[in-house]
């Protein structure tokens, strides 16, 4: 019942433009200056001021979209998933404990989000992160030669490929370690875990990656 | 267990997305939401929850009538009463945070059942053991518990961002221990087998109903 009110209002939801502030590769120190803003932003959106939630929207919601990326391969799939974790968000301000962290909270949520998506009948592979619809396709480092770029495209086909095949519990602990900047203490919150079995699954997933790209290379690791 | 275990290795790892920069981004026009409650709001809700629950309590326990014996025995209605509800309290305490630990709520859990067993080992008697009687409290403690157990799972909508099933169990934990501390002022049998399954059979059912049906309403 409730996903069934969720999925209403999600499309009906109006939007309007905003410019967004955070690009890819955020770096970690910029991660923890902002996350204490976040936090008094998010204490003021759950206090009830709702004008918090745009600047909140704006800081958080490139962040989490790009979880769900790495979690579903598909940018369309990311973004009307994206607008169901925020509407969840919306609608769990109220439970937000005074002084918590926002961040694993909202990753948290957004994870459920996309566990309940996968739950519906489509496999959490089944956007294969081995296509890349709307017409997206990976970086490529900043190579000069052709050469170098081909190699570069190859070695992310590698790594979606390898991503995709991951099972999901260590997919998860690498993507919100290596790509989203959380710690291990943030991840444990998010997939509620403790921090030892964190690492156990975000280096499982490392080696996985490590293995894929030396035998990419012809090297044994 | 994990040897040198150094998160800047996985940089080692490209981010084949990272082209996506999510520029075409909107924010959703808040009036559009559906409303939601504030914190204050929440808070409000919650402690009228709890009122509405000690309401129907004392309406129950007035239809089925106060045990005659309650001054004669106030240290065994003690026992079973007020430890209970003072198990309850903290496990409803400790779960309306957002954030809190697995460990602590499980932690909360077990002490909910040790405190439950303890005080039936400590306020135990001679009497009726009898299965009827056991089935007959089985059904007055499910009526009692299941009250709390509503309105628990209704007062904590989309509050649980993590383990909402074990959490929701709590919850029905919580009321279970509610309602077994109103079935004792109700109830004169202290027998201890009678109160460990009669009094006892409705908190595991309130546990189960809520794990199982709860998480649906209470996950964020």
């Amino acid at each position: 019942m409730a996903t069934e009110h969720s999925q209403t209002a999600t499309s009906s939801l109006a939007v309007s433009e905003v410019p967004p502030s955070h690009g890819q590769g955020v770096r970690a120190s910029e991660q923890a200056r902002s996350s204490a803003e976040l936090d008094r932003l998010m204490d003021r959106y759950a206090a009830g001021d709702t004008s918090a939630f745009r600047e909140l929207h704006r800081q958080i919601a490139p962040r989490l979209r790009m979880f769900l990326l790495h979690l579903c391969g598909s940018p369309r799939l990311a973004d009307d998933l994206l607008q169901d974790t925020f509407l969840r968000i919306h609608r769990a301000r109220g439970s937000f404990t005074v002084g918590a962290a926002v961040l694993p909270w909202t990753y948290a949520i957004t994870r459920n989000v996309y566990i309940d998506h996968a739950r519906k009948g489509r496999d959490r592979n089944s956007e294969s992160i081995d296509h890349l619809p709307d017409g997206t396709q990976p970086a490529a480092p900043n190579h000069t030669s052709p050469d170098a770029e081909l190699v570069g495209r190859e070695t992310l086909d590698v790594v979606r490929t390898t991503l995709a095949k991951l099972p999901v519990t260590h997919r998860e602990a690498f993507i919100l370690i290596r790509f989203d900047g959380l710690s291990v203490a943030e991840a444990a919150q998010v997939l509620d875990t403790s921090e030892a079995n964190v690492k156990v699954r975000a280096f499982r997933a490392y080696e996985a990656f490590r293995v894929a790209l030396n035998l990419k290379e012809g090297n044994k690791p | 267990m994990i040897p040198q275990f150094d998160p800047k290795e996985f940089l080692d790892v490209p981010d084949p997305f990272a082209a996506d920069d999510g520029a075409h981004l909107r924010v959703p026009d808040v009036g559009s939401l559906p409303p939601a409650p504030s914190r204050s709001r929440t808070r409000t809700l919650r402690v009228g929850a709890i009122g509405v629950a000690v309401a129907y309590e004392a309406a129950l326990i007035g239809m089925m009538g106060l045990r005659d014996d309650t001054s004669l025995r106030y240290g065994i209605v003690g026992y079973g009463v007020v430890l209970p509800l003072v198990s309850a309290g903290i496990a409803l305490a400790v779960l309306q945070k957002s954030t809190v630990r697995r460990e602590r709520v499980l932690a909360t859990f077990a002490v909910g059942v040790v405190v439950f067993v303890v005080t039936t080992l400590l306020a135990r008697v001679p009497g009726d053991e009898s299965v009827p009687g056991m089935v007959g409290c089985i059904i007055g403690g499910v009526m009692m518990a299941a009250g709390p157990v509503l309105l628990a799972i209704f007062s904590m909508r989309h509050a649980f961002a993590t383990g909402a099933t074990w959490r929701t169990a709590a919850l029905g934990l919580a009321s279970g221990l509610i309602g077994a501390a109103a079935t004792r002022l109700y109830c004169p049998n202290d027998a201890f087998a009678h109160v460990l399954i009669g009094h006892g059979a409705p908190i595991l059912l309130a546990v189960l109903a809520a794990a199982a049906l709860g998480p649906r309403f209470t996950r964020a």
